[in-house]
């Protein structure tokens, strides 16, 4: 059941402790991002690598989410924000080749080109208040999908991904807003796949459900490895360690948030360069 | 010990009779108003006051042609100040930047502020001389839809923005539009801030005078377009008390019809508010 | 439901399209009020143009068929109606406000409010005309004619208080409950804690709705006028007739022409910069002035 039609990405270098991967998704060169003329993060310099599972982590207040956001241009919509630098997503990312890279700064953008490859997932989960069937019809009509027999499976299948289809298979037309806490972010989740993205952004997807429906949120995210490219946020050091393949250390010096260090999982935990980052794994481990 | 402490009590105990007695005068003097308007009003009243036109200036007969024309001037006001006030409201919660929308904002209260009688003479300048509707139930709703519309706006605003802010970003990140966002998403979640808006202008337009003696006219007879001259209920209360002898009866007649259309409205409002767009503080 | 194929053109379209009506009905709605000012304005320029202003205050008396143009009476008559019906409202409004935050029980406190959210919703015509048959017979017992500044600022106040009190109220309920805590802490009983902590803490608030009143109580029409009397005069005592400029303009509207229906425009005018300074210093002492 691979949602994603292309075939994996050629010369996978899987060798663990290689922090050159060939293939990026997110390509960030000193990108700087301020609020109303406060920068709130700077020096950012990050390649965020294809169909691996990237960890964004750091204390909060470090522009973790706001340089998540910025990956699908959702910076938009906060008043009076900038970003400067150069911020780029690869054409590998698009169906249709030969565009070239996307410069996510360029104002000519278009937003919905990106946000149909691009995904994401919040804090706490955000159904529409509409029934669980028009949650997932919603965007696939906007993009263009009519036909009801292809919207009726591509509902079903999205569902079947997130392991919801056996649970809402006979109350398809109840509101959304009435499932479960853990219920409602998979459908979130449905609803982000159900567009056949081929990156994931995900902003501390588990840290508002209870354990239990965390545990069975994140074994879904386990199970979209290799087929998706994913950026995760997350508070919960074990979840990072758990999930990704590679992790981005976000830190507060001298007032603004930076990238302090980046490296596999195994670099990160357990042969952290950076002081900070050596206190902040340790610290939270013990 | 016990000195001090009985000092405060009988204090506490003054202060208390005092603002009881204050509070209680102001529910007498309410219910004195409200009383003398149901018992004064109460013998008119009756089926054929409500379906016949008046006769002999009003002093019998009923106010069937007022309310006709009440209705038509509601009619027109909410026609132009809802459309126009939900738009506005639109772009204040999803286009303006904060400082565009805190000129509107103010712009709209210092409208809210306009005494009705300045209405009155725009209206009349404007829609009666300059526009050439004369005084016609025309240019006395269109008068009421611009004295309405602050309100509109602010409760339309109200709603809108408690729409949550997660569902307007997971709109954006599945790269909704903004038609389909504000048509499936935003306005039904509004919809009942919209209603109570509407609510809170049909309060508004039923109890104006003034603003519409110079617009809407005088005529007592029924309207038969929007081009006539219509009287609403409120001026014919004013014309019966001021010009007519012995017009009082039917003044609280109608005070009393009018009275009651008000406070259920209100309360729908009131109820509406608190249910739905601010359980603390109410819209104002 | 009938919509094209949503092509990124289509939709940028929509889009467009909507932008284009919102900013356009926020340009009305937010222009309307520098509107009626300019139209106002204009309507009184033949009269400001051609009369010399102290000529407002120095003419003989109001004959304006005449070209006598005295209004000086009128203005004194909606300050002193206002005034008046302030001095009344004021006390007892605050003191429901503190009654109902302070001493009533919570059942009490919510019923005054849901009364006194009806006595503000009574159209002001129906106030004139119990005003009229009730009040006006009574005053007349005392001293004829019955109708004029007393009467008027009676049911002024009455038409007011609802504002003072609600306003009043929303500022007191508004105070830190840490504050509250603290002054029973000390040992103050409700008295101090509303006399000296509350109301000090609040009167920001509670000024804004004095000044928001005010600005009520000189708009105001339909009641005053029919209670006034309407005799031009200068306010000389409680019982005298008396005529507003609000109630001016609407006794002489319907008939006025030229010079005379450009000096009502011109009053409307005044009025209308009075009340707007009213709202503005309302606004600016407004606890909330700051969060725009």
């Amino acid at each position: 059941m691979t949602t994603q039609l292309s075939p994996p990405a050629i010369a996978e270098t899987q060798t663990p402790d290689s922090v050159s991967t060939p293939d990026w998704a997110f390509r960030a060169t000193d990108l700087r991002i301020a609020y109303e003329g406060k920068t709130v993060l700077q020096d950012v310099d990050l390649n965020i690598a294809r169909r691996r599972i990237t960890a964004l982590i750091g204390p909060s207040g470090c522009g973790k989410t706001t340089f998540l956001q910025s990956l699908n241009r959702l910076t938009d919509m906060i008043p009076r924000c900038t970003v400067d630098g150069s911020l780029l997503l690869s054409e590998q990312v698009f169906k249709e080749q030969g565009f070239g890279d996307l410069d996510l700064g360029s104002p000519e953008l278009d937003v919905v080109r990106l946000r149909r490859r691009v995904g994401m997932i919040f804090q706490r989960p955000n159904p529409f208040p509409l029934s669980i069937r028009r949650n997932l019809e919603l965007p696939l009509r906007e993009h263009g999908v009519k036909d009801p027999e292809l919207l009726r499976r591509r509902i079903e299948k999205s569902l079947r991904d997130v392991g919801l289809w056996d649970e809402v298979a006979d109350r398809l037309e109840q509101t959304a807003t009435a499932l479960s806490g853990g219920q409602q972010q998979r459908l979130c989740l449905a609803r982000a796949l159900v567009l056949e993205p081929e990156i994931l952004l995900m902003d501390e997807p588990t840290s508002a459900l209870d354990p239990l429906a965390a545990a069975v949120v994140e074994d879904l995210i386990q199970s979209l490895r290799d087929r998706y490219t994913i950026v995760i946020v997350t508070h919960n050091l074990a979840q990072a360690r758990r999930l990704a393949d590679d992790v981005a250390v976000f830190w507060v010096r001298e007032g603004t948030g930076r990238v302090i260090e980046t490296g596999t999982v195994a670099q990160i935990f357990d042969r952290p360069q950076d002081p900070d980052t050596e206190a902040y794994v340790r610290g939270l481990r013990g | 010990m016990a000195e001090p402490r009985s000092h405060t009590q009988a204090r506490d105990f003054w202060t208390a009779t005092v603002l009881w007695l204050g509070a209680g005068s102001v529910l007498a003097l309410l219910a004195w108003i409200l009383g003398d308007l149901l018992l004064q009003g109460v013998g008119r009243l009756s089926w054929g006051f409500l379906t016949e036109p008046p006769s002999d200036a009003g002093r019998s007969g009923g106010v069937a042609p007022m309310i006709i024309s009440t209705l038509w001037i509601l009619a027109i006001c909410l026609a132009t100040a809802v459309p126009l006030g939900l738009a506005a409201a639109l772009f204040l919660t999803e286009l303006a930047s904060r400082r565009t929308g805190r000129w509107v904002r103010h712009s709209l209260d210092a409208l809210a502020a306009v005494p009705s009688i300045v209405f009155g003479l725009f209206g009349n300048a404007l829609f009666c001389h300059v526009l050439g509707l004369g005084y016609s139930i025309l240019s006395g709703g269109l008068t009421l839809a611009c004295m309405v519309l602050p309100l509109v706006v602010r409760t339309t605003e109200a709603g809108l923005s408690n729409v949550a802010q997660e569902i307007r970003q997971g709109a954006a990140a599945l790269a909704l539009s903004r038609v389909t966002t504000l048509r499936t998403l935003v306005l039904p979640a509004a919809a009942p801030a919209l209603l109570v808006g509407l609510v809170l202008g049909i309060g508004r337009a039923l109890a104006e005078t003034a603003a519409l003696i110079f617009t809407s006219g005088y005529v007592d007879r029924f309207p038969e377009s929007i081009h006539d001259s219509g009287r609403s209920l409120s001026i014919h209360i004013y014309d019966l008390s001021m010009n007519v002898p012995a017009g009082n009866d039917t003044a609280y007649a109608t005070a009393l019809v009018l009275v009651v259309l008000l406070i259920a409205s209100q309360q729908l409002a009131t109820w509406g508010i608190h249910r739905w767009i601010q359980p603390e503080r109410s819209v104002r | 439901m009938t919509s094209s194929k949503p092509s990124a053109s289509f939709r940028a379209a929509a889009d467009r399209c909507l932008t284009v009506v919102l900013v356009g009905a926020a340009a009305i709605a937010g222009g309307l009020v520098l509107w009626i000012v300019l139209f106002i304005a204009r309507e009184s320029m033949p009269a400001l143009l051609s009369i010399a202003p102290w000529r407002f205050a120095t003419d003989a008396s109001w004959h304006p068929q005449d070209g006598l143009f005295k209004i000086t009476p009128m203005v004194a008559a909606t300050l002193a109606i206002s005034l008046v019906a302030m001095c009344l409202a004021a006390p007892l409004g605050i003191a429901t406000a503190m009654f109902s935050s302070f001493f009533a029980p919570a059942r009490i406190a919510g019923l005054l409010r849901r009364w006194i959210e009806i006595l503000a919703g009574i159209p002001s015509v129906v106030y004139g005309l119990w005003g009229l048959t009730v009040l006006v017979p009574r005053i007349a017992a005392i001293q004829a004619p019955g109708l004029g500044l007393l009467a008027a600022s009676l049911v002024l106040a009455l038409m007011i208080l609802p504002t003072v009190a609600l306003t009043a109220e929303a500022a007191l309920r508004s105070v830190d409950e840490d504050l509250l805590r603290g002054a029973a802490a000390l040992g103050l009983d409700r008295t101090g804690t509303a006399l000296h902590v509350a109301l000090p803490a609040a009167k920001n608030g509670i000024f804004a709705g004095l000044v928001l009143a005010t600005a009520r109580a000189l708009g105001e029409t339909m009641a005053v006028l029919m209670v006034a009397g309407n005799v031009v005069q200068m306010p000389g005592s409680l019982f005298d007739s008396i005529r507003p400029l609000t109630a001016n303009i609407a006794l002489e509207m319907g008939y006025a022409t030229a010079d005379h229906r450009s000096v009502l425009f011109a009053s409307g005018l005044a009025l209308m910069l009075m009340v707007g300074l009213l709202v503005a210093l309302s606004t600016m002492s407004s606890p909330e002035a700051t969060d725009g």
